[in-house]
């Protein structure tokens, strides 16, 4: 048996659809009753599963809504359906497949909390061997959408930072349901499945809030547990000309992410797409440090990346990751890191000042755009200035002091 | 929507929605923006509501009396009268207050109930109310019947305005939803018939009606208020009807409501106040069912007159101009209130709007700026590569042609030693003659 908390006023309403598969369901229904506080409610959708899921729910789950269709509507319609049930200012979609790991929801909650310029949060996607699934997903020209970070180690800190994403896969999304229900829920347009969840976030950010892939957050996800490869593919072939057809216009000026090998920038373009201002810090163990925990607070939205020349090791700098900077090294030097990022910085400081001149060549040939600065707080002023960054955020209009 | 309407019109403001149990009571239909709790009614209460806020603005359905208003959250009569959860609806902030504070009704619908004790009240308060406009003829006559005497205005709920604020996009999304889902008919002519306890006695009328139609009609059955669900009244409407007809979920949302009644070409029957405007908000003909209508032949009459005139255009106009001034009046009001209080912190210049699609339209250019610099960056790639290739076949040229100035120089040396020869020298005579002889010219010199 299954019970879930009566929770008299429940911030949070947890949607699931199952088509089947009773033995998974069942793990992440518990996995949610052990590894959530009690300020949610459960609603379940069974979209007619084919053995005998619909009935093992109304069996051994107490204290959630369990709602019964008599035919299978798909992933996107079932959905909306819990939404209609739901009382919850907040919505987290959760798969079938799809087992929370502890302490998942404070992080996700947070970062709704504090900024009203966000729509839907994500957490980090783990395979059940524990290798990093999803870190946010990213679109490209011709209506591309991947995972970003697939088969990477999940400790890798290129994926321990919280950041802006194109959108995240609804295996587990949490979402207010007053924005939800502004942009009419999941498209029916995307039948059975597949790319609602892209559809979605880039409806929300065409309404201005975003999608942030917030990486304190861990659920691991066994993927295709209700449906065979083939016909995910096929629902995904379906989809495809559908999400192609909607969003032509906005992923026409995107990158293609293909061709990687010869195009490295492509894929920071296009991960980083969603934060167009970025700065670069190159700490080189020598010269004032970059207040960076200043210049995220003053502008919560830039991208930075702290890229250590001096230490190899300090990639993993968990402060930092935790304010939601990009905190890198390279064993293959300046230039070739440089290279793979072609292009894509507003401004980029150099700590040394001494040393800014030997830099000189490689910035010039794979930064030309941007502004050069040093560490003090006045040239790092003038450089988002001059870089054209919106005024810095005053202590008072901070959100809450979480960076998106 | 009257919060959308007041803030369409001053985007400065901040409009807060109270409830009597707000987010304390979460339910579907607050659409995940709960309103915050209006609390106990005291003086206190009263004061500190009244120091929140310029304008007060009392809007919606209205239950008058605890009892009644205390059931819907489940609580008991005492718990009721002892929140005086009513007293912020009828008596607001109370006299001495309201004469800093503004407080409007705006198109309130009130029940039949004659409780002589909330006539009293309503007496009392709507006396000195700044703006009383109620929904329907039947809150008019109710206050009629209280003894309330100022002049009441009847119009219709802020509903009437809901394209303003659903977006075609999101109707037709629900729309295709519901279609989806089984729930409405994918096409042909639909009429909503509310799931309701009124409506029960009238099927046969309501089967009547439908059957008067020329050309196809399919019914939609939708619960809009709290009733019993749609099963039982959808059961008996087909057979009466002799087919099936569609039935809406009771959970159901607002904009799902909406999205049946816009496209809802027959119109819509039945008693909900917000269910008939919504349906004329889309231009759809209308019948509200009341004890009347129940007898035969009445509704039938009213359907076909309902169908005949709902042209949309001319009403729908006017109404929407009336309800347009009376939001006007109400800004009117609360900045007028407003400038009276002390200069207090100022807030900041630009709109909230402006400056959030300002925002977003930087931000949308800072995105596509960044879009051409990865484009421009693959460019750059390929032409790097064409110089690299150029650079190769250079330096292959610059090999080839040093081989080649070496070999010159190689046979330049040969020739020079040839030259420098006896045998070249004693045979100039005769490598001159036999030239000649070929037809060239002479020699040079030895």
């Amino acid at each position: 048996m299954i019970a879930f908390p009566c929770v008299d006023r429940p911030d949070v309403s947890i949607v699931m659809v199952t088509y089947g598969g009773w033995e998974w369901v069942s793990r992440a229904l518990g996995a949610i009753v052990a590894n959530t506080e009690p300020c949610y409610e459960m609603v379940v959708v069974d979209n007619a599963s084919p053995d005998d899921t619909g009935d093992a729910l109304d069996r051994s789950v107490l204290g959630a809504t369990i709602v019964r269709n008599d035919r299978n509507v798909g992933f996107g319609p079932g959905a909306n359906q819990g939404a209609l049930h739901a009382v919850g200012r907040y919505l987290l979609f959760l798969n079938s497949d799809a087992f929370v790991e502890p302490g998942w929801l404070p992080p996700l909650r947070d970062v709704l909390d504090r900024d009203p310029r966000v729509g839907a949060v994500a957490p980090r996607l783990l395979e059940p061997d524990g290798t990093l699934q999803e870190a946010g997903g990213l679109v490209g020209a011709g209506g591309f959408a991947g995972q970003f970070g697939m088969g990477a180690d999940a400790n890798d800190a290129r994926y321990r930072y919280r950041r802006r994403v194109d959108f995240a896969s609804a295996a587990a999304l949490l979402v207010r349901r007053r924005d939800f229900r502004a942009v009419g829920g999941f498209d029916p347009a995307y039948g059975m499945g597949y790319f609602e969840d892209v559809d979605l976030c880039l409806d929300l950010w065409g309404r201005g809030l975003a999608t942030v892939y917030e990486p304190a957050s861990t659920v691991v996800h066994l993927r295709g547990a209700s449906t065979t490869f083939d016909e995910s593919q096929a629902r995904a072939a379906r989809s495809h000309p559908v999400f192609l057809r909607k969003w032509a216009r906005q992923l026409a000026m995107r990158s293609p992410v293909a061709e990687l090998e010869r195009y490295p920038h492509r894929l920071v373009a296009s991960r980083d797409a969603r934060a167009p201002d970025r700065i670069l810090v190159v700490r080189t163990g020598r010269g004032p440090r970059a207040p960076i925990d200043e210049l995220a607070s003053r502008w919560p939205d830039a991208l930075i990346t702290v890229l250590h020349l001096d230490d190899p090791d300090a990639a993993g700098d968990g402060r930092l990751l935790g304010l939601g900077v990009e905190v890198a090294s390279t064993e293959d030097g300046l230039g070739a890191w440089l290279a793979e990022r072609r292009f894509h910085y507003s401004v980029v400081v150099v700590e040394d000042e001494g040393a800014g001149t030997l830099y000189d060549g490689m910035l010039g040939r794979y930064q030309p755009q941007a502004v050069r600065s040093v560490a003090t707080p006045a040239a790092l002023d003038r450089a988002m200035a001059e870089a054209g960054f919106a005024p810095p955020l005053t202590r008072a209009a901070q959100p809450g002091g979480v960076r998106p | 929507m009257a919060r959308h309407e007041i803030q369409r019109r001053c985007e400065n403001a901040e409009v807060r929605a109270f409830a009597p149990l707000g987010h304390r009571h979460p339910v579907r239909s607050d659409g995940g923006e709960p309103a915050e709790p209006l609390g106990t009614w005291s003086p206190t209460r009263a004061a500190e509501l009244a120091g929140l806020t310029d304008c007060v603005v009392v809007t919606g359905e209205l239950i008058l009396n605890d009892e009644g208003l205390g059931a819907r959250y489940g609580m008991t009569p005492g718990e009721a009268r002892a929140r005086g959860l009513s007293r912020f609806f009828v008596e607001a902030l109370g006299a001495e207050l309201e004469m800093e504070c503004p407080v409007v009704w705006q198109s309130v619908g009130l029940t039949d109930d004659d409780d002589p004790e909330v006539s009293a009240r309503l007496r009392t308060a709507l006396a000195r109310r700044t703006l009383v406009t109620v929904r329907d003829e039947r809150s008019r006559r109710r206050l009629e019947r209280a003894g309330v005497e100022r002049d009441v205005v009847v119009l219709p709920d802020p509903i009437l305005l809901v394209a303003r604020w659903l977006p075609e996009s999101v109707l037709s999304k629900r729309l295709a939803y519901l279609r989806l889902m089984g729930w409405y008919p994918a096409e042909g002519p639909v009429l909503v018939i509310e799931a309701s306890a009124q409506l029960r006695p009238a099927i046969a009328n309501v089967a009547s009606a439908i059957g008067d139609v020329e050309g196809p009609v399919t019914v939609v059955v939708a619960e809009l208020t709290p009733y019993d669900g749609t099963g039982g009244l959808a059961d008996e409407l087909a057979a009466a009807l002799g087919c099936d007809v569609f039935r809406m979920p009771a959970i159901a949302g607002s904009d799902d409501i909406a999205a049946a009644l816009g496209a809802a070409q027959a119109g819509f029957i039945g008693t909900s106040t917000l269910g008939a405007t919504t349906a004329k908000a889309y231009g759809r003909p209308v019948v509200v069912l009341d004890a009347a209508d129940v007898a035969q032949g009445s509704l039938a009459d009213g359907y076909r007159a309902a169908r005949a005139a709902a042209d949309g255009g001319k009403e729908l106009a006017e109404l929407t101009s009336a309800l347009d001034r009376q939001f006007d009046r109400v800004v009117e009001i609360s900045t007028g209130a407003a400038r009276r209080r002390p200069p207090g912190p100022v807030a900041g210049d630009g709109s909230p709007t402006q400056i959030e699609a300002m925002r977003r339209a930087l931000a949308h250019r800072a995105e596509r700026a960044a879009a051409e610099r990865a484009t421009f960056a693959d460019r750059v790639v390929d032409l790097e590569a064409v110089v690299a290739r150029l650079e190769v076949e250079a330096g292959h040229l610059e090999h080839w042609g040093n081989s080649q100035a070496e070999a010159r120089a190689a046979a330049e040396g040969e020739l020079a030693a040839l030259r420098a020869t006896r045998t070249f020298r004693w045979t100039y005579a005769a490598r001159d003659l036999y030239r000649r002889l070929r037809g060239g010219n002479r020699l040079g010199p030895r």
